[in-house]
């Protein structure tokens, strides 16, 4: 097998699980996806789906009472799920880097931006620190941060929250990693940084071909920069595909339904369409497919077994034993 | 003509940060500075604007939870700044809010029906058997199951829990209520459905809503009028198809062009605006748009923009010195 054929991640049969004061919780139940290089994947659900924690597994970030209780994560085809600490702190920052959803707390408020950019490249790159300085200065004009060489001497805290976004992203970029996962990178953002954030990543992606793993609840910024999508609900993918065919014609009723109730800037409906309920708590999930309390389409089927992603047309899975006709 | 029910006038609230060094005057932000709007009874007025554009402020000012420094509020024509207790009292039976986090509204320690039914009690509303069918009846208006009432918040998902924050703003059927981001926690099934159900409930009881929200997708849905805040004061205000239809204001538009349209066919070439909004102790003069404005001019610098009717029509108001000569 060459070295092209592999996809960059592959997530299989994926499962997490947690201990708590109320017992277990299966929060990720046998998730599956793939991104290549130079794609971007959105990881979309609600509140609770496993979208983040499927995301913080891949780089051996789980909390403590948080364990990988099945499948495989294999990245550049090596699976990374048995990887000891010290290798995966190899591979974290090298090789895959992350952006969380608040700079604030991704910075450290006592260090200079310069240094602690700085100190990713010696660290990781080998570089003397003088050197590292003039490359954090590159960098930060990568990121499009006006007078870069005054930035270097600030604090987090002299920064807005956009311009402390665009410092961990350059940060995350800092060893050209081949994969970036984004946390909700925007989502604590004003509408129009959101916008200049994802042009930024846009661009980056484009130039520097990494894969862009990218969690988010807003179907919006999912339609702007997926490649594909994969829909979460209750710790499993419920369908993934290339995003113009699943934004044109979503299969699953619960995609259907999501992609209908969400309100949208350019157009005026009298009543928003809805999904009847609300989402189960993870203590309580029903038997049978998760979704079939919810759902428009559910049959005597639905109650007894979970269904399994099926393959269908152009690249489309669909877990669910009554789709919608595609 | 009517006096409308919710009157602004002029309203301006500042607020002391601490200071930098003991020798320095301390900094003072103004969070609100001279806003004035009108909102008419049964009506949904939707209040936009960026984090820091002084939205939640106004909305405490109106309700008399914050003082303001100047200008006037008047609800059905009453004045209600410096309020005694008692009128305070008053107030709250016909002006409510509903704030973003149901959790924290509520108490723990206290069942969804005692909660609901507190208002009642407190105005002293109906005699014990009315006061417990009306909890009843609200209850089942935000449409939850009667056997809710005996529970207590930990045992409802956010969701439910904004339906009991809603049917406890309600149920003195109080004519005006503030929302202040009060669906943005919840997600997108569960916001669909509880921005549905208060405009049912607007459309059995005539309550007027003032929607405090940075969504500006969601505000579209609810509103009949929209104003547009940036920097503590508003830029545009308009009926809500004449806002979307035609922004004029340049933050309007950028606003609007900022926000992801949830289709990937029309990935669009976006508005940026660059760089932050400015800071709120040194508001920029003249326009404070005008360090982001892409048609700035040298008025825009030096004199600050009134908010005129644009294109003749008195209910779209924009305060842009280029909008008012008809340039953009």
């Amino acid at each position: 097998m060459s070295a092209m054929s592999h996809p960059l991640l592959s997530v299989e049969n994926l499962s997490i699980g947690f201990s708590t004061e109320r017992g277990p919780v299966a929060a990720v139940r046998g998730v599956s996806l793939n991104l290549k290089a130079g794609e971007t994947l959105c990881l979309v659900g609600e509140s609770g789906c496993g979208k983040s924690v499927t995301c913080h597994s891949l780089l051996g970030l789980l909390p403590a009472n948080g364990k990988i209780t099945g499948g495989r994560i294999l990245f550049d085809g090596r699976d990374i799920t048995a990887l000891p600490e010290r290798e995966l702190e190899r591979l974290r920052g090298r090789q895959i880097a992350m952006i969380f959803q608040d700079p604030l707390t991704a910075l450290n408020p006592v260090h200079s931006i310069g240094k602690q950019l700085a100190e990713v490249l010696v660290l990781h790159r080998g570089l003397s620190w003088s050197a590292a300085m003039m490359e954090a200065r590159r960098l930060l004009d990568r990121v499009r941060i006006p007078d870069a060489a005054r930035r270097l001497k600030e604090y987090p805290h002299q920064l807005s929250g956009g311009m402390n976004q665009r410092v961990v992203i350059a940060m995350a970029m800092a060893c050209r990693p081949k994969l970036i996962i984004a946390d909700e990178p925007t989502t604590a953002l004003d509408v129009t940084i959101q916008a200049q954030i994802l042009e930024l990543l846009r661009e980056l992606k484009c130039e520097e071909g990494m894969g862009l793993l990218l969690v988010t609840h807003d179907l919006g910024v999912v339609a702007e920069m997926a490649d594909r999508v994969a829909v979460m609900y209750l710790g499993r993918v419920v369908e993934d595909g290339g995003v113009d065919d699943i934004f044109a014609a979503p299969v699953h009723p619960y995609t259907r339904g999501l992609l209908r109730s969400v309100p949208r800037i350019d157009a005026t409906v009298e009543r928003l369409p809805t999904i009847e309920g609300g989402v189960p708590s993870l203590y309580a999930v029903p038997a049978g497919c998760p979704f079939a309390p919810r759902c428009e389409n559910v049959c005597a089927a639905c109650l007894q077994a979970v269904p399994e992603p099926k393959s269908m047309a152009t690249g489309r899975r669909v877990a669910c034993f009554t789709p919608a006709a595609a | 003509m009517t006096a409308p029910l919710l009157a602004v006038e002029g309203l301006s609230r500042s607020f002391r940060l601490a200071r930098a060094w003991p020798w320095r005057a301390a900094p003072r932000v103004r969070a609100v500075d001279g806003v004035s709007f009108e909102l008419n009874a049964g009506e949904t007025l939707g209040l936009v604007g960026e984090s820091g554009c002084g939205k939640s402020t106004t909305g405490r000012l109106i309700l008399d939870l914050l003082a303001p420094d100047g200008g006037e509020v008047r609800i059905a024509g009453k004045p209600i700044i410096g309020l005694t207790p008692e009128g305070q009292r008053a107030l709250r039976r016909d002006a409510q809010i509903i704030f973003q986090d149901p959790a924290s509204a509520l108490n723990p320690r206290i069942s969804i029906g005692a909660q609901i039914r507190e208002p009642l009690d407190i105005h002293e509303i109906g005699r014990e058997e009315e006061r417990a069918a009306k909890t009843a009846r609200w209850l089942q208006a935000v449409g939850l199951p009667a056997d809710m009432a005996s529970r207590y918040p930990h045992e409802l998902s956010g969701g439910q829990q904004q339906r009991v924050v809603i049917a406890r703003a309600l149920i003195l059927e109080p004519k005006l209520v503030i929302c202040d981001e009060a669906v943005s926690a919840l997600d997108v099934s569960v916001q669909a459905q509880v921005v549905n159900l208060l405009k049912d409930l607007q459309g059995r009881f005539g309550v007027a809503y003032l929607f405090i929200s940075h969504a500006l997708s969601i505000v579209r849905h609810i509103s009949d009028r929209i104003a547009v805040m940036y920097l503590g004061q508003i830029v545009e205000t308009a009926p809500r198809d004449a806002l979307f239809d035609r922004p004029r204001h340049p933050y309007t538009r950028a606003l609007i062009s900022a926000i992801p349209v949830p289709d990937p066919r029309l990935r669009r070439e976006r508005l940026l605006l660059a760089g932050d909004p400015p800071s709120a102790v040194n508001p920029p003069s003249g326009c404070r748009f005008h360090t982001r404005c892409s048609f700035v001019v040298q008025d825009c610098k030096t004199m600050a923009p009134a908010l005129l009717p644009a294109g003749g029509d008195d209910r779209h108001r924009v305060a842009c010195h280029r909008v008012a000569r008809g340039e953009i």
